[in-house]
């Protein structure tokens, strides 16, 4: 007997079998520097296909291609085993392509239901608010998501705007999901459950694009796994699997396996206390919490890590130590005696500042590196102070700190804001490492780097630690914490539990103390 | 004295309209993220369209339409530069600013000063079973009328419509509006197209109503006033009707202090706008936490796949 397909089980069987995307020999170039060059990606339906590159590798360009955001040189897409060419993030849309992006598209003083009848009523044929606010309400619930339908989008926190990208797209009625670095903002816990969420709408027969370059990611959360290097596609849709971290690295990196970081060696030698914060209380920010009572120390030489999820008062603190946040009691002694009440004069003091936001609070994005290099130096701390300032001599420390620390494609009179994140931060280190350094402030100094740059600046706070200076490490990251301290503390709710040694230390029990006292 | 004060209260309105149709039309621009400087131009160039139209025996009808169609233009003109070409927009608006009163003083040579009918409230009064005061303030010409209620219009659909609701996003984030399928060019330009057609009312309100003649400069300003009353109204064109009526009271003064017999130096007269931006200035920045109602993207133009 002839064995013969029904009509209806070929379409199925077409319909599996049909890619949801493919992308073949993408090329895209801005301006001299291509930032793909002949990229390949194919997505199945039902999967979570992790997109895996270090920054700059071309990821977000490639996607931003499939969302319709950038207009290809050439190459092909197809969607849905048909051939597209989005010229429009609508055209996209339309198609049934969503894509959450690293830096959110969201109206930041309109509504959640504002931001969501914008971007979906066309599409979910909302007529009226009612309507939109029982569609969203329905997600929400089968979602697990509770959000305030009346709330500013500004004034929520990151991963709830995560949450709001995630319905948006959803409600325009997205079948293909592209999620660029979802976890690179949230903390440990809401990363683990954005994953989560990634995996089951996979499962419910869409298909969805990850974009990252944590391993853990990739080895724990998806089926297939591409690895993209400068423009160009290293692997292409292998099973997550049979990946090693060692081998994805490799691919991402290139050439000589990245190890990790070596332990410091020798023995220390910390010098007498330099930084001691006393019973200091201060007042709240915007959306964070009031400080009470905090205690501790850091001596010359030692790295002190805070440890604590976001939002529990470390940026309260930070601007407390750096002087932009008076104090309601308490103080600050460098020495043993009073810092200077001034940001300026604490800089002079050798006070150094890396902060969480380095576009926002660390660089001027619009202004050159060689001016990023050479304005704080005029400020006070490098001890350079000068009335006339000559190109020759910004440009001549611009390239200092370009080869000194590494920065990648960067010229002196490149705006800082074209800097990919870990280029960035290295301008940032460079900027701040400047002669009369004695305390060093590190606020999630590697937060959404790749390895190389995470190592890059790990390195150098170790640097800074082995010469001399008091580091304080503040990080969400409780690897990297317990890997560089020599004495660690936990933030929770505006307090923070007394120092402990790192090699006493409990991870367990420092995980519960981010989570207690609340 | 009583008199006096009546027939002051009774002409706030007119002399408030043009500020606040001017003001309006700049809040849909702005809202939408475009800067236009050039509402002093556009005024100009609708008043003295208006006003030659009619007196070619054209009917007011006519007359103000092609005043509302010349406007448009240097407002289209205007649009282009900004959201096309994306030229700087306060260069933009200075372009359109220098023509407007180019050829408007160009257009109107020869013609400068002669009357026309124009438009006049009513003759009698239709409220004149109401107190004398209230009848006064609403015995107004149509196109006076038409200047409150477009203002209360430019509120509603920029408040509370799906339409104003993409108008925002695309002046607040631009980007974010684009993802959402918002065609940012298109709105911007329909902003700048819709201000454009408010902005000439307002300068054809001047010519028709206010003077019923044309003479080179009397704009004298109020397209710049404008430009400063939309932040001082916070982008908020109700708050727009307040301070365009302060304004209004403020200019109504100078013409009832001369009638009274008061010897008010001219330039007091010409001096009196600025001097009510400035007093309103400092009040505001007294008392107005002001400045978080700007449009974020204001004066940024957009290109997607720019770096921004
Ligand atoms: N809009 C843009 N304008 C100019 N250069 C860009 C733009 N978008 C990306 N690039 C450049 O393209 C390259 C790839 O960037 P991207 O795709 O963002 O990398 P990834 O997402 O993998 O970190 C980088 O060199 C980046 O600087
Ligand atoms: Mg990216």
């Amino acid at each position: 007997m002839e064995y013969e397909l029904s009509r209806i089980q070929r379409e199925r069987f077409d319909e599996i079998s049909k890619l949801a995307v493919r992308l073949a020999e993408v090329e895209k170039s801005f301006g001299p520097r291509p930032a793909l060059a002949g990229a390949n990606f194919s997505l199945e339906w039902g999967e979570v296909h992790a997109l895996l590159g270090e920054n700059g590798a071309g990821k977000s360009t490639l996607m931003n291609v499939l969302a319709g955001f950038y207009t290809a040189d050439a190459g092909i897409l197809e969607v849905d085993g048909e051939a597209a060419r989005f010229e429009t993030p609508a055209a996209a849309a339309d198609a049934g392509i969503g894509m959450v992006h690293q830096h959110f598209k969201l109206v930041g003083p309109l509504s959640v239901l504002e931001n969501l009848r914008l971007a979906c009523a066309r599409r979910a044929g909302w007529r009226s608010k009612a309507e939109a606010l029982r569609a969203m309400e329905t997600l929400g619930k089968e979602l697990g998501f509770r959000l305030d339908p009346s709330a500013r989008v500004d004034e929520m926190a990151v991963s709830d705007q995560q949450k709001l990208e995630i319905m948006k797209v959803l409600l325009a009625g997205a079948r293909i999901l592209v999620l660029d670095e979802p976890t690179a903002v949230l903390t440990e816990q809401e990363a683990q459950s954005a994953l989560g969420l990634a995996r089951s709408l996979a499962r419910s027969g869409r298909a969805v694009v990850l974009i990252t370059h944590k391993l853990r990611d990739v080895l724990g959360f998806s089926d297939r796994v591409t690895v993209m290097r400068a423009g160009r596609t290293i692997i292409d849709g292998a099973a997550s699997e049979g990946m090693t971290a060692a081998s994805l690295s490799e691919a991402m990196v290139g050439g000589a396996p990245v190890t990790e970081l070596p332990p410091p060696s020798g023995s220390r030698h910390f010098k007498p206390e330099m930084l001691r914060v006393k019973a200091l209380c201060a007042p709240a920010s915007a959306h964070g919490v009031a400080l009470a009572k905090i205690d501790f120390s850091v001596q010359g030489g030692e790295i002190f890590g805070i440890a604590g999820i976001g939002g529990n008062g470390q940026a309260e603190l930070v601007e407390a130590l750096i002087g932009v946040r008076a104090l309601t009691s308490g103080a600050v002694l460098f020495d043993g005696v009073d810092m200077p009440p001034s940001p300026e004069a604490r800089r002079e003091r050798g006070l150094r500042y890396i902060p969480a936001d380095r576009m926002g609070m660390g660089l001027f994005g619009e202004l050159p590196l060689n001016v990023n290099i050479s304005l704080p130096r005029l400020l006070g701390g490098g001890a350079e102070k000068k009335w006339l300032v000559t190109k020759s001599w910004m440009n001549g420390l611009a390239r200092d700190a370009i080869s000194q620390f590494e920065v990648a494609g960067a010229q002196v009179d490149l705006p800082a804001r074209l800097l990919s994140g870990g280029n960035a931060q290295k301008l940032m280190l460079a900027r701040e490492f400047t002669g009369g350094m004695e305390i060093l402030i590190a606020h999630s100094p590697t937060r959404g780097l790749d390895i190389r740059a995470v190592q890059a600046v790990q390195t150098r706070l170790r640097a800074a630690a082995a010469s001399g200076c008091a580091v304080l490490l503040i990080s969400e990251d409780l690897d990297e914490i317990m890997q560089l301290s020599d004495r660690v503390a936990v933030m929770s709710h505006g307090r923070m539990s007394p120092a402990e040694n790192v090699a006493a230390v409990d991870r367990a029990r420092i995980g519960r103390l981010m989570l207690e006292m609340h | 004295m009583m008199e006096l004060f009546t027939a002051w209260v009774g002409s706030i309105p007119a002399f408030a309209a043009p500020f606040l149709l001017a003001t309006a039309g700049l809040i849909i621009n702005e809202r939408a993220g475009v800067m236009n400087l050039g509402a002093e131009g556009v005024m100009a160039m609708a008043a003295v369209t208006s006003v030659l139209m009619e007196m070619a025996g054209h009917g007011t009808a006519l007359a103000l339409l092609s005043g509302i169609g010349a406007g448009l233009g240097l407002a289209a003109i205007f649009g282009i530069m900004a959201v096309f070409l994306r030229v700087d927009q306060v260069l933009a608006g200075l372009v359109a600013f220098a023509l407007g009163i180019g050829v408007s003083g160009f257009l109107g040579d020869g013609s400068e000063n002669q009357t026309v009918n124009g438009i006049s409230p009513p003759p009698g009064s239709d409220f004149a079973f109401l107190p004398k005061l209230l009848a006064g303030v609403l015995d107004q010409d149509w196109l006076t009328w038409f200047a409150f209620f477009a203002a209360i219009a430019v509120w509603f659909i920029i408040e509370r419509t799906d339409l104003g609701l993409r108008l925002r996003a695309v002046g607040e984030d631009a980007p974010a509006a684009d993802a959402a399928g918002v065609n940012v060019a298109l709105y911007r330009f329909g902003a700048v197209l819709a201000g454009g057609v408010l902005c000439a009312i307002a300068g054809a309100h001047l010519s028709l109503v206010g003077a019923h003649i044309w003479v080179d400069g009397m704009v004298a300003g109020r397209g710049w006033i404008a430009v400063a009353m939309v932040t001082l109204s916070r982008w908020n064109a109700l708050r727009a009707i307040a301070a365009a009526l302060l304004f209004g009271a403020i200019q109504a003064l100078v013409p009832q202090l001369l009638s009274s017999g008061m010897n008010v130096p001219v330039y007091f007269i010409q001096m009196s706008p600025y001097l009510a931006t400035l007093a309103y200035l400092l009040i505001a920045g007294l008392f107005a936490k002001g400045a978080d109602a700007q449009p974020a993207d204001l004066g940024r133009p957009y290109l997607r796949e720019e770096r921004r």
